[in-house]
């Protein structure tokens, strides 16, 4: 093998390493053909029958009619149990793509129509446009118009491909086409530049706010739109020989079935990337799975094919082990382990393996330090970080060596080290200084803050707590934040029983870039329990 | 793949840049990142988080992060304050370049303000992000009178710290690179010329400004006299979508971005009546439908875009506008309006374009290197808003897509 074209692993290999890219569409091939360019056993894994792309005819590695039964294992080494065309197959693999192309669903009912054979998706007229030319396909005088976002919005990516066929057709045929639309989709490449042509060639345009018009199907075929022209306040009503119009796209049909197999977070539509700019570009909870294309959100198919690059040169990083961050090591001591599942329930990057003895799976871990926090048998540790400890240290230092008097509040902060420490790095940049008695502890992720060093800083000695982490979807650990508003909740229940005015005890959501407004939090919250201290 | 004997440069260190330097960098290659400002971060580091309660996936927080990583690479060399004059040669390429030296001691300033009291000049005296990501002034020699023969001192007179030095020489110097990516991004739309009154009422803004403002602030305060803001307009596509002036494109960003600062702006100080004016409200968000349900429950949106905007005798900001409701000419009084400016072709596209032997786009922005009109000289790479509006997320996808690309130039030859 040409050496140029070899991945460097920068350890000895026996075999090059195999990928499975889960997919049969336009992107997946790319990916597929990209890995084995650079001399990657990639596997292309079809649902259905995959034809293969223009240029894309290598078919040595396709399987086609593939399930995914059940993936075990962790980054690195995956173990896949597949079906394929129902008979069993078994693959062990460093690393998995999800590609599979999204769905693209006419929208009939949202404009009041049925399919028709009059009425066509912008799929179908592309397709049409595909097989003959643009002239042949209407006859002279035709009326075609085009329906876009109007109850719903549309979306660049379809309107970009609604505006290309008005544009083409307006342009190559003797046919007159109205875009009736609600908010026109142009922000994608040369979508307004399309526009502008398209209006010049004679196509109209015509946009509504609220008040959409209506459609009634004629004997013949032909369509009736009764409309309010925004612009003159006039009733018209329009006569149209076809109807086009716009798709929704959504997750592909087999996606939901592949992610909750593969144990990837979807997001609120069911793509199979949760909605979190954390996983820029085609990351997921967990590492060794990449997603891309029309599995992880709405992309235009220049888009797609491009994602195909990135997701390449992600995987190729993943395998050389560039994208690994120095991250302390989690363990768990066997001694202790009551095998009650906790962290391997809890672990959003589901790192924690169930063998023999529960183990955490380094090449998985982010180190959040949640399952640490979680474990009711306290078996879990992470190297170097023992807040508890630290809680107890940093509070007894500076009652020490502060000089402050002893009324002054003391005042600690746990802070998510992806975000709020580098908002504290950013303030403290800007001059800002910590008000006398605030201590800032940085901690790896909200999750790993529990109840109990809540109150271990109060038992300490703190006078208030604050509790920094990402905003809501912003958690690199996914639900990290979420568990420390929840441990917060339980904490502020005993600190009331404990007669605490629970006003001590405060969570805020704090991104990387808020230097100024963390330090307006810090000094509101100081404020505020000195007033307490005060009363 | 090793790319471990190649060195790249990266010209422009915004988001783009910074997203492919550290990526390139990772990879092995030497990156030498060229910033012709004195600072990092570009455009996208000084917009504001947008979140309220959650996160509502502006993509901010992302050049903070990609800044500190880039940065942080032993393997990435940054210049700052550094032109490039010239690109020869073939590969690797002969870069000249004309390093300015701060003219602001960083070491010296305290940050106590009195230069920007002093200077005449709007924005000719910024803040923004150092090689090692730590905020400092700085002055725009584009914008600073002192080199527009006018040979201004004030801010050089009146720095207590005596850390401000006008007359500091540029150095000459050239590198080689095996392949060069232009991440030079976009210039934002001027809009003086617009009947806005921009740069004559000071409580006219530009969406950048309201990003400058609300970062310092955390609240929107009048700029004229530091009162909130009560009442706010957002005036959408100025200086995009405009056939007029030549600008037959969306710009992408800024329906996101403005409704979201509207909406974030509203959680900081609530009854904040908010008012944008719009041509068509652009998707932006995976949960865009819920999200605009939710804004035109709280803004009122007008789909119209003003004609004038005069001063009150009480220093408020009338807006002329047609009312596509009651279809008749209205005014409404506001306390700020922001003009969401539209991103244009980065300024020194043509000057790049000539030097490389290349050429810019229809619209202006540089081709993407793939482009089979406009097909790149061998080893040169585009990405990001160079090419044409972009948002930080497709930002850096389009770095990692030019950084493959270029990977795979690099190990083919």
């Amino acid at each position: 093998m040409d050496e140029s074209t070899t991945i460097d692993l920068r350890k000895p290999t026996s075999a090059p390493p195999e990928v499975i890219v889960f997919g049969s569409g336009a992107c997946a091939q790319k990916i597929t053909a990209n890995l084995s360019d650079h001399g990657i056993n990639a596997w292309l894994a079809a649902r259905g029958d995959a034809s293969p792309a223009a240029g894309q005819g290598e078919k040595r590695h396709w399987l086609t009619g593939v399930e995914l039964t059940a993936c075990h294992g962790f980054a690195n080494n995956f173990e896949l149990k597949l079906t394929e065309k129902g008979s069993l197959r078994h693959q062990h693999v460093p690393a998995i793509v999800l590609a599979e192309d999204d769905d693209r669903s006419p929208n009939y009912a949202p404009y009041g129509l049925s399919p028709n054979p009059r009425v066509l998706s912008i799929s179908s007229l592309e397709e049409k446009m595909h097989q003959a030319s643009p002239q042949s396909l209407f006859d002279n005088g035709t009326r075609i118009v085009f329906l876009c976002g109007w109850h719903n919005d549309s979306h660049p990516a379809i309107a970009q491909r609604m505006l290309a066929a008005c544009h083409r057709l307006q342009n190559r045929s003797p046919v007159t086409i109205y875009f009736m639309t609600g908010n026109l989709k142009v922000a994608a490449n040369g979508a307004e530049a399309l526009v502008h042509s398209a209006k010049r060639s004679g196509a109209v345009f015509l946009k509504f706010t609220d008040n959409f018009p209506t459609i009634q199907t004629r004997a013949d075929g032909g369509f009736e739109i009764d409309y309010l022209d925004e612009l003159t306040r006039t009733d018209f009503q329009l006569k149209a020989d076809w109807i086009v119009v716009d798709e929704t796209i959504g997750p592909g049909r087999h996606l939901d079935a592949l992610a909750k197999g593969l144990g990837i977070n979807q997001d609120g539509i069911g793509f199979a990337q949760s909605d979190n700019v954390r996983r820029l570009s085609n990351a997921t909870n967990r590492r060794g799975i990449f997603v891309a294309g029309g599995s992880r959100g709405i992309l235009s198919d220049a888009e797609q094919l491009a994602d195909a690059d990135q997701v390449t040169l992600n995987v190729l990083a993943f395998l050389n082990n560039q994208d690994a961050e120095p991250l302390p090591p989690v363990a768990i001591d066997r001694g202790r382990c009551a095998r009650c599942l906790t962290c391997h329930r809890l672990c959003p990057h589901k790192a924690i393996d169930i063998g023999d003895h529960m183990s955490v799976v380094t090449e998985a871990c982010q180190s959040c330090g949640i399952c640490v926090a979680a474990c009711p048998a306290r078996a879990i540790d992470m190297q170097g970080v023992n807040i508890g400890r630290e809680v107890y240290q940093r509070i007894k230092k500076s009652a020490l060596n502060d000089g402050a008097p002893q009324d002054t509040s003391q005042v600690m902060v746990f802070g998510c080290t992806r975000s709020a420490g580098q908002a504290r790095a950013l303030s403290r940049l800007a001059g800002h200084r910590l008000p006398k008695g605030v201590l800032f502890v940085e901690v790896p992720c909200g999750g790993t803050i529990s109840s109990q060093h809540l109150l271990a800083a109060f038992d300490a000695g703190a006078d208030g707590v604050m509790l920094c982490t990402c905003h809501t979807d912003n958690c690199q650990s996914e639900i990290g934040n979420q568990l420390a508003r929840k441990g917060a909740d339980a904490a502020r229940i005993l600190l009331q029983a404990a007669g605490v005015e629970s006003d001590r005890l405060t969570v805020a959501s704090v991104a990387a870039n808020m230097g100024n407004e963390l330090t307006f939090m810090i000094d509101a919250f100081v404020d505020r329990i000195k007033a307490l201290n005060g009363s | 793949m090793n790319i471990d004997r190649n060195h790249v440069a990266v010209i422009g260190a915004g988001v783009t840049g910074l997203t492919a330097a550290d990526t390139l960098a990772g990879w092995g290659a030497r990156v030498s990142l060229v910033e012709k400002t004195p600072f990092l971060g570009g455009h996208a580091i000084q917009l504001n988080c947008k979140a309220t309660d959650a996160c509502v996936k502006c993509g901010a927080c992302v050049a903070e992060d990609k800044l500190l990583r880039a940065t942080r690479h032993p393997h990435v060399d940054v210049y700052t304050g550094t032109q490039i004059e010239t690109i020869s040669g073939q590969r690797p390429y002969r870069i000249a370049y004309r390093t300015h030296s701060p003219l602001v001691n960083a070491d010296q300033c305290d940050e106590c303000g009195i230069c920007f009291d002093t200077c005449p000049v709007s924005g000719a005296i910024s803040q923004g992000h150092t090689p090692h990501g730590g905020p400092y002034v700085a002055i725009r020699r584009d914008l600073c009178r002192y080199f527009d023969h006018a040979a201004c001192t004030q801010c050089q007179d009146a720095c207590p710290q005596g850390a401000i030095v006008l007359s500091s020489q540029a150095q000459a110097g050239t590198m080689q690179a095996d392949a060069i990516l232009l991440t030079t991004g976009f210039t934002p739309y001027d809009p003086s010329d617009k009947p806005y009154g921009y740069g004559q009422f000071p409580n006219v803004i530009t969406s950048l400004d309201a990003e400058r403002l609300l970062r310092e602030h955390t609240v929107m305060k009048r700029p004229s006299d530091g009162r909130p803001a009560r009442r706010i307009a957002f005036i959408q596509c100025v200086g995009s979508r405009d056939a007029r002036l030549g600008h037959p494109w969306c710009s992408k960003i800024c329906c996101g971005s403005s409704l979201r600062m509207a909406r974030l702006i509203q959680s900081r100080q609530e009854d904040t009546q908010i008012t944008c004016f719009y041509i068509d409200v652009q998707t932006f968000g995976k949960d865009f439908q819920p999200v605009y349900r939710n804004i035109r429950d709280n803004i009122a949106m007008i789909r119209a875009i003003p004609g004038d905007i005069l001063r009150t005798a009480t220093d408020e900001l009338e807006v002329v506008y047609f009312d596509p409701q009651s279809h008749a000419s209205k005014e409404a009084v506001f306390d700020i309006v922001v003009l969401s400016v539209g991103l244009l072709p980065a300024e020194g596209n043509g000057t790049m374009a000539q030097t490389l032997d290349w050429t810019q786009d229809e619209s202006g922005f540089m081709p993407s290197h793939g482009s089979e009109r406009h097909p790149a000289p061998e080893g040169i790479f585009t990405a990001g808003a160079a090419t044409g509006p972009m948002t930080i997320a497709e930002s850096v996808s389009s770095a990692q897509e030019s950084v493959y690309d270029m990977v795979r130039f690099l190990t083919a030859s």
